[in-house]
């Protein structure tokens, strides 16, 4: 469930590629598999791309929830 | 081994970027790459090509000796430094390229010009030709010296010429895999006039330990007196050559604290306790000395890792102490009559038939 509370959270809303996917990963190696990872991130590029980048690295989208002012809450449960 | 992993600065994680995103790195090898130097044994084009990848790719590089050759200009260093002491030269052209490559690692490893005599540091990139072929070769610490001396034989040191801007490349881009994890233990690659790579194939290791005799004698009675339990220990390697150290099977003291999860007794099981372990780990790391291999019995039982034995040396199919080996002594009736000793080879162990000198 996406309701789990976070292990971390990572705010990439000011970064642009390939640092917004570079913030992720780096946060996501500070976690134990399992871990919930928060991702704050704004505009199309990263909502496309974080989530397809996560997902080839072996981790799971749990959710992407629009926050109605153009960013995004996205949930990752990092894999083993 | 020293402390715990050190954060990137945030100038590193911009600088590496693309390298971070690569699968397989990420800010861990990014990490392990900056912590481990590379030792230019040798000079060269080839070699100064090899530095400038690695360097600015945060490597840090020390060497190579002598002076800088006529034939070196272009490659980092220029014109006005031929004559120079190469070391101190390459030195500031690296810190203009990359500060990161001019710290000093927590280890290094080497890049050497064929033929290696197998004491480089490792990882070791050895670089060389046959006839007018290229041939690289990559060392990683669990690579066997002799399998190596052996891919060595028939070839010449590197010489100048329009491929070494290929072969330094390639030479970086070995060292750095070795680094990381990524490539097999020992390989080769030889690459032709025309730029056609080809892999070299490699020895089946078949070559024993450089275990002196008098301690595989010590390890052996150890073992014996242990019987019918299984006597354990390990073997440990220094500048003044092995060691045995013999460690009490702490199996039966488990078992009895916890059935479920220690099952068996020591008779068919081994278990160092885990703080006398780390004690020696620790020593030993002091002494400058590293674990060559770990040792232990199977009373009445066969000179081959069990099931059990593989599961928990490699659990995962990644073995728990790369370039660690496991010898494995059979007990028949209080007297060794049997060994074998196992290398993680090619994604498995591989076990020669070990004499039992008496």
């Amino acid at each position: 469930m996406s309701g789990e509370s976070p292990a971390a959270v990572v705010d990439i809303r000011g970064e642009v590629c390939p640092m917004t996917y570079v913030r992720t990963k780096l946060a996501l190696e500070t976690l134990r598999a399992g871990d919930v990872l928060e991702v704050h991130l704004r505009g199309d590029e990263p909502r496309r791309n974080v989530p397809a980048s996560a997902q080839d690295d072996g981790h799971a989208v749990l959710s992407l929830v629009p926050q109605g002012d153009g960013s995004y809450v996205l949930r990752l449960r990092k894999g083993g | 081994m020293g402390s715990g992993p050190v954060a990137l600065r945030e100038d590193q994680v911009q600088r590496y970027s693309r390298t971070i995103l690569l699968r397989g790195v990420g800010g861990a090898g990014q990490r392990a790459l900056l912590q481990t130097g590379a030792r230019l044994l040798s000079g060269g084009p080839a070699f100064l090509t090899a530095a400038a990848y690695l360097g600015a790719g945060g490597t840090p590089v020390e060497g190579p000796p002598g002076l800088v050759g006529p034939d070196e200009a272009g490659f980092l260093v220029e014109a006005r430094d031929v004559g120079q002491a190469a070391a101190p030269t390459l030195q500031r052209a690296l810190l203009r390229l990359n500060e990161d490559a001019v710290v000093q690692p927590r280890a290094f490893g080497s890049l050497a010009a064929l033929p290696d005599g197998g004491g480089s540091p490792r990882p070791l990139v050895a670089l060389g030709r046959r006839g007018d072929h290229v041939v690289l070769l990559g060392a990683g610490v669990e690579a066997c010296g002799d399998c190596l001396a052996q891919l060595c034989q028939g070839t010449q040191a590197p010489v100048a010429g329009p491929d070494a801007v290929q072969a330094g490349a390639l030479a970086a881009l070995l060292f750095q895999r070795l680094v990381l994890g990524l490539a097999p233990p020992l390989s080769g690659l030889v690459v032709s006039p025309g730029g056609e790579m080809q892999v070299l194939p490699l020895p089946e290791c078949r070559h024993g330990p450089r275990l002196a005799a008098a301690v595989l004698a010590e390890a052996v009675r150890h073992l014996e007196a242990c019987y019918p339990e299984e006597g354990c220990g390990v073997v440990l390697e220094g500048a003044a050559g092995t060691r045995w150290v013999a460690l009490p099977n702490a199996y039966a003291a488990w078992a009895a604290r916890d059935p479920d999860a220690f099952p068996r007794d020591a008779r068919s099981a081994f278990l160092f306790e885990p703080a006398q372990w780390l004690a020696l780990l620790k020593e030993a790391d002091a002494r400058a000395e590293k674990l060559l291999c770990v040792v232990h019995a199977h009373p009445d039982g066969q000179p081959a890792l069990s099931a059990e034995d593989t599961a928990q040396a490699a659990p995962g199919g990644q073995p728990l102490l790369p370039g660690v080996a496991y010898l494995v002594v059979a007990i028949q009736q209080g007297r060794a009559t049997a060994a074998a000793w196992a290398r993680w080879q090619a994604g498995r162990f591989v076990e020669v038939p070990l004499p039992l000198l008496r």
